[in-house]
């Protein structure tokens, strides 16, 4: 129920935001930032980087959202323009540095945060998801934390609905095999 | 969502520890930048608004002006130009109508959904 009642003042905001309102543009910012921000970290996978992709993706947002047809697509539109503005990151990166390797390679483990108090099972979740690749974390992320169904999904990532499935439960299934092998 | 699901989702979100951006403002840059594309796109309404009036007016003045003497080529050409001016002033009040009718319309959509939300919720009160 709240769940609704969220999605519909958020569809409000995007309404207002389109009637030229900046004091809705102010709070759907507010509302987003977090959630946009951790997009655009697991993709970076650098705190500073995550900043410039949604400083760009807001700037993109300001002058696309008025022609935006259905304010319900918001979020999945938000998370795209994200997801595009990073991956032009990550080639720039590798353009500017001649590197051949992803340069968001090993950046995760070495930034990854200290142990919050958790219990086990999360624990050995988290240390579990670390080892997994980027892209597997970043599906796992849309779909468990943000909490999108595989249409959008597809539409956020640019690939068919049927491949999300399936890497979905690749990502599922290797996420099983590295629990496995860490509690061996 | 499943045990699973929330798990998955706290062990996700302990690694992406949100930060306050670094030394720069995210929230009013876009927030200015929206602010500075409306005021772009009213100066831009403005400017094609008064471009057609002058073009309408330009058209009609001379025509409420001429006589017998007026050649028949320069009366078509203040017509044309006078319902030039006037439609394009038209379709783009008809648009502006349009689009500020559609926002209207699905906002009170949005409205009646969240006050039949509310309705169903003995929790929320009025």
């Amino acid at each position: 129920m709240t769940h609704s009642r969220d999605r519909i003042g958020n569809e409000l905001l995007v309404l207002a935001c389109q009637e030229g309102k900046s004091e809705a543009f102010r709070r759907l910012v507010e509302h987003w930032q977090e959630r946009l921000w951790r997009h655009a970290f697991r993709l970076t996978g650098r705190d500073d980087a995550a900043w410039d992709v949604l400083q760009e993706a807001w700037l993109a947002i300001a002058n696309g959202i008025g022609k935006l047809q259905e304010p319900a697509r918001f979020p999945a539109w938000a998370y795209t323009i994200v997801t595009r503005r990073a991956a032009d990151w990550v080639a720039g990166v590798v353009r500017r540095e001649g590197r051949e390797e992803d340069p968001r390679a090993t950046l995760l483990e070495e930034q990854a945060a200290p142990e919050p108090e958790a219990d086990g099972a999360v624990q050995l979740l988290r240390r579990a998801l670390r080892r997994l690749p980027r892209e597997q974390r970043v599906l796992l992320s849309l779909h468990y934390v943000d909490g999108f169904g595989v249409r959008e999904m597809g539409t956020i990532l640019d690939v068919p609905e049927g491949t999300v499935k399936s890497r979905l439960h690749h990502a599922r299934s290797q996420l099983r095999d590295i629990i496995e092998r860490i509690d061996r | 969502m499943s045990e699973f699901g929330d798990m998955l989702k706290e062990a996700l979100m302990g690694d992406e520890p949100f930060a306050a951006a670094p030394g720069r403002n995210a929230l009013e840059d876009s927030v200015k930048k929206f602010e500075q594309r409306i005021r772009t796109v009213r100066v831009m309404a403005a400017i094609a608004v008064t471009f057609m009036t002058l073009v309408a007016l330009g058209g009609l003045i001379p025509l409420l002006r001429s006589d017998d003497d007026t050649s028949g080529r320069n009366l078509a050409l203040y017509t044309i130009l006078f319902l030039f001016g006037g439609m394009g002033i038209s379709f783009g009040k008809l648009w502006f109508a349009l689009m500020v009718n559609h926002i209207a319309v699905i906002k009170e959509l949005k409205i009646v959904q969240l006050r039949v939300l509310q309705g169903r919720d003995p929790s929320e009160g009025s």
